[in-house]
């Protein structure tokens, strides 16, 4: 190593060990994100911060918290890889101060940073992660979305009450807990309410796959009444074309993965018909939608998809919290946020039960052209 | 003689050194000492590695593979069967703790060299980039495998890990790892390694194994990966099949050549730079007073890394520490210890 | 399994083996020259897409008429041109400046190049997925009775058939190919190849625009995911190398390469025919 290389080694440990201790802004309250803003599930990671966005202005806007107080949002990226929401976390847990944490849509990356705000009683509140088992880390973990376990259900007793479907084929993806998860608990209810699996098949998502023709012949095949997809968006569309290019005309069932403008865009005409469960929908003539889908348009020049209003009532939701427990400290928001009952998010009612899951209902859309159609709500 | 002995007492001050700092880390801000602990893991990671590409001259993409395996084994021994160890001891205790933790880790390490072992002796026999994309295709088989058994989580991750991992642990499992990488090169046996990356065919005219030596450098890296990989799992308390994926293995990779094929001490530095560096860029794109532009390249730390990749390609392949191979390195040179090029180590 | 089932799934595999081979037709151009893996090929590949992504809006309008038919073509032949550049263009400044250097420093730096695209890729173009822009109506062939064969996958294996022989012809019948084979003997040798190269990408992007896939950012599991198909020839000793360097150099100066090259290809030939040195035989036998 020449001595130039050396200098320019030594200097730079320095520099980093300078500028690590740089201190926070003591009057802002700090509150800490960490999202996928870069790598295979960036999508998620950038809607939902987007909708923490909107959230967060509004808040400074209306005057702030506490008070006056505003809020100051430090976003961590963690590139969709796993190892990297722990360090992200502790970084904004203890270098950043940050007195409560938002994030992550990846239940497994949401599993990851749990038990860290656990251990430093930082309540942490996941827009989007719907595995059951993320906020069984501890008292301190949060989500204002339903679990996968009530959105298998529904799609489930949608099916059987609603289309009348007794034949069901199921195609999942096994690169995603998510995927898998909802398949189970569609499986089960729907088995033992008189429902019949006539195939059970999977595919790799997350960009792997992109061609489903030997999965679809064979379902084509077993004849169903439908076809659940419990996949991403992104799949979902390219499945529906190569259906309907193979002949099959029953209709597809999906979650709320499938929730994204890009859904059409990418299945075009070969969507029509099918149905997928979700947290809100962008024609609900509920005011407070109406004007969360104005002011996303506005900001972001573009509809919101399924993940931007869940990090919009995550914030809004902390925020209130925040309000009613008076202070900044991580136990009193862990208690108010414990007594969120009945908040008018975007997102429908939140009410967060003992086991801090959200409770509150599904909306079933159908596609229709570009458009997804407001078609039932399904009550927790 | 003497140098041996220098060097085993290093050893034991690198390991009573971190027991001491280890003991005083309750202070530390949790995410320094988060960070300090990966540099840790890296070191031994990239080291191990060194080995196999470095001083072997065996190019393996695969590390986040055996990696993979001493994580899950350990978490899964550590997590699962614990409760007997425990009651036997009268509960979780320092000393039971300690016995745990240390078999668990071993078990790993010993998981990931069998591994290395049922993965190496097929594909040593192939050569430069067959063996590598042979041990890229066994890295995401680990993965893939990982993420089909419902056992550990699937694809869901395994979660619940007790927090084991200490400054002490990680460190010493450095210290060791470097002690028995330097004091193997550096021993008549050792030798074997480096004539096998220099020169095969005239390894094996003057009758050295070469596919004994490939095997033995592929095992003992496959076993540091296993005991990093259990020193990761405890520290996390949370790991995931994809965390160990294609990208994983060429991180330990690129340590590896920053640092200098072949040189103990500059991969070991390059693990700490590269781990800091990484880091740092996340309080670059912080920064208010930078351009739009460069916060976003900063945050999008893979595009940097990537650049930085290429860049030390071109201007300086043989990394910070390393030397470019000689040519024509006498074959009896090998006794001569002075004149060869680990010594840098 | 019905008889029925059995040939649609023939079908679909041999439309999606059509698929892959032509994206394992690139790779095993560069691997069989230059014996390096190209690292990056999944990514001048989701570059391409990417490309015809941007055009198709720009370009189909202008072609109305009896011109619609062209206004693909048009796109498609503007996407290999752009890839074909940026092929160059990496090969420039990344695999050129390597060739005297050992196998393994071209490998890293192709994963550097690789890791480079994809996550400059997600930078500049976003990370959500668009769809891609239908060039080509996709439908079901009639008259296949109880089988679906759509215009899609037909396309797909005609092209690849195509390819496969025309690469096939260039490769065993022109000198050309003739001067491809002789260097694949020699790994240090220039990346003389590069253009043809990317052509090929080119295809497979032809390949997947007709697919109409939706492509996110990460199509490089595609690439791994293709093996290379030609053995590696042994050398059992280091005079027997040189030899076989020194003659693949006569063949290629017998054959009249000069003239199929151009300046700085000759350059880069002259250097690298001369004599391999022990370094590069160390690393690569």
């Amino acid at each position: 190593m020449n001595p130039l290389t050396r200098y320019i080694v030594v200097s730079f440990l320095f520099a980093t060990a300078g500028l690590l201790a740089l201190p926070a802004n003591a009057q802002d309250i700090v509150v800490g994100e960490f999202a996928s803003l870069t790598g295979s599930e960036a999508t998620f990671g950038i809607n939902s911060s987007n909708g923490v966005e909107l959230a967060k202005e509004e808040i400074n806007n209306a005057g702030g918290l506490l008070g006056g107080r505003k809020i100051k949002i430090i976003m961590e990226d963690d590139q969709s890889k796993p190892g990297q929401p722990s360090a992200a976390v502790k970084k904004l847990v203890a270098s950043d101060r940050a007195i409560a944490i938002l994030g992550e849509i990846a239940s497994s990356r949401s599993l990851e940073a749990a038990p860290i705000c656990q251990n430093a009683k930082i309540p942490m509140v996941s827009p989007g992660s719907t595995n059951p088992s993320v906020t069984e880390k501890g008292d301190y973990i949060f989500r204002v979305c339903f679990i996968d376990p009530f959105q298998g259900t529904v799609m489930a007793k949608f099916a059987l009450d609603n289309l009348h479907k007794k034949k069901i084929a199921i195609l999942q993806d096994v690169k995603s807990d998510y995927s898998k998860g909802l398949a189970q608990f569609f499986k089960e209810y729907f088995t033992s309410h008189g429902g019949q699996i006539v195939a059970d098949l999977s595919y790799t998502g997350g960009g792997t796959d992109k061609d489903f023709r030997a999965q679809l012949t064979k379902i084509k095949v077993a004849q169903p009444d439908a076809i659940f997809v419990p996949g991403y968006y992104t799949e979902a569309g390219l499945i529906a074309r190569q259906a309907r290019s193979l002949g099959i005309k029953v209709p597809l069932l999906g979650g709320d993965g499938w929730d994204s403008p890009k859904l059409t865009e990418i299945g075009g005409s070969a969507l029509d018909g099918c149905y997928f469960s979700t947290h809100f929908s962008v024609q609900d003539q509920n005011p407070k939608v109406q004007d969360f889908v104005k002011k996303y348009q506005a900001k972001f020049r573009t509809l919101p998809d399924g993940m931007a209003p869940l990090g919009y009532d995550a914030m809004m939701i902390l925020g209130q919290a925040i309000n009613t427990a008076g202070s900044t400290d991580g136990t009193k928001i862990r208690d108010a946020l414990t007594n969120v009952k009945d908040y008018p998010g975007v997102t429908g009612n939140i009410t967060i039960d003992e086991k801090r899951n959200a409770k509150k209902a599904a909306v079933v859309l159908e596609v229709k052209g570009s458009q997804a159609n407001f078609v039932t709500t399904v009550p927790p | 003689m003497k140098y041996r002995h220098i060097k085993k007492w290093i050893l034991l001050a690198a390991i009573i050194l971190s027991g001491i700092v280890s003991h005083f880390s309750g202070g530390i801000n949790s995410y320094y000492l988060q960070i300090i602990i990966f540099i840790g893991i890296n070191i031994t990671l990239a080291v191990g590695l060194n080995l196999i590409n470095g001083y072997t001259g065996q190019f393996s993409l695969g590390h986040a593979g055996f990696m993979a395996i001493g994580a899950y084994v350990a978490a899964y021994l550590s997590t699962e069967h614990s409760a007997g160890l425990f009651r036997a001891l009268g509960g979780p205790n320092f000393f039971s703790i300690t016995l745990l933790f240390i078999s668990v880790l071993i078990a790993g390490g010993l998981a990931a060299a069998a591994a290395g072992l049922i993965v190496g002796v097929p594909s040593l026999r192939l050569k430069g980039d067959y063996l590598a994309i042979v041990t890229l295709g066994f890295g995401e088989i680990i993965r893939v495998v990982i993420q089909n058994t419902d056992a550990v989580g699937g694809p869901r991750g395994y979660s619940g890990i007790a927090n084991y991992t200490t400054l002490f642990w990680t460190y010493s499992v450095a210290a060791i790892t470097i002690y028995v990488v330097v004091s193997l090169i550096d021993s008549t046996y050792g030798r074997g390694f480096l004539t096998v990356r220099d020169d095969e065919v005239a390894s094996e005219a003057v009758g050295i194994s070469t596919t004994r030596y490939k095997v033995t450098a592929f095992v003992l890296g496959a076993f540091f990966a296993g005991v990093a990989g259990g020193l990761y799992a405890h520290s996390t308390t949370y790991i995931n099949p994809s965390g160990f994926d294609f990208q994983r293995s060429i991180e330990i990779v690129v340590m590896v050549i920053l640092g200098g094929m072949g040189s103990t001490a500059g991969v070991a530095f390059a693990a700490i730079l590269l781990t800091l560096l990484l880091e740092y860029l996340r309080f670059v794109s912080g920064y208010q007073w930078l351009p739009e532009i460069i916060r976003r390249i900063a945050a999008n730390r893979v595009i940097i890394y990537s650049l930085v990749l290429i860049a030390l390609m071109l201007l300086r392949p043989q990394g910070l520490f390393g030397r470019l191979p000689r040519r024509g390195i006498p074959i009896g040179g090998a006794t001569k210890r002075a004149k060869l090029p680990a010594l840098s180590a | 399994m019905t008889s029925t089932e059995f040939f649609q799934q023939l079908i679909n595999g041999l439309s999606l083996g059509a698929f892959y081979a032509l994206i394992a037709l690139g790779y095993t151009m560069v691997y069989g020259v230059l014996r390096f893996i190209n690292f990056a090929h999944g990514d001048v590949f989701m570059i391409g897409a990417f490309c015809g992504y941007y055009l198709s809006p720009r370009l189909l309008p202008h072609f109305t008429g009896g011109l619609t038919p062209l206004g693909p073509v048009a796109v498609l032949i503007l996407t290999m041109l752009i890839c074909a550049l940026l092929g160059v263009t990496i090969e420039k400044l990344a695999y050129r400046p390597l060739r005297q250097r050992p196998k393994l420093t071209v490998l890293i730096t192709a994963i550097g190049v690789s890791l480079f695209l994809e996550y400059g890729g997600q930078f500049v173009f976003g990370a959500d997925p668009k769809s891609f822009p239908e060039l080509m109506p996709d439908r079901a062939i009639a008259g296949t009775g109880a089988l679906t064969i759509t215009t899609t996958q037909l396309a797909a294996f005609i092209v690849t058939i195509c390819l496969l022989v025309a690469l096939t012809f260039i490769v065993k019948r022109t000198r050309l190919g003739m001067a491809m084979r002789a260097l694949s003997n020699n790994p240090t040798a220039a990346a003389l190849m590069g253009v043809n190269i990317d052509v090929v990408i080119s295809f497979t992007f032809a390949q997947l625009s007709i697919d109409r896939s939706a492509y996110g950012s990460s199509p490089r599991d595609q690439g791994i995911r293709c093996g290379c198909s030609r053995r590696h020839r042994k050398h059992s000793g280091r005079r027997r190398w040189r030899n076989y360097s020194r003659r693949c150099g006569d063949i290629c100066r017998w054959l009249g390469f000069f003239n199929l090259s151009r300046r700085d290809r000759i350059l880069a030939f002259n250097r690298d025919f001369a004599f391999p040195s022990s370094r590069n035989f160390r690393t690569c036998a």
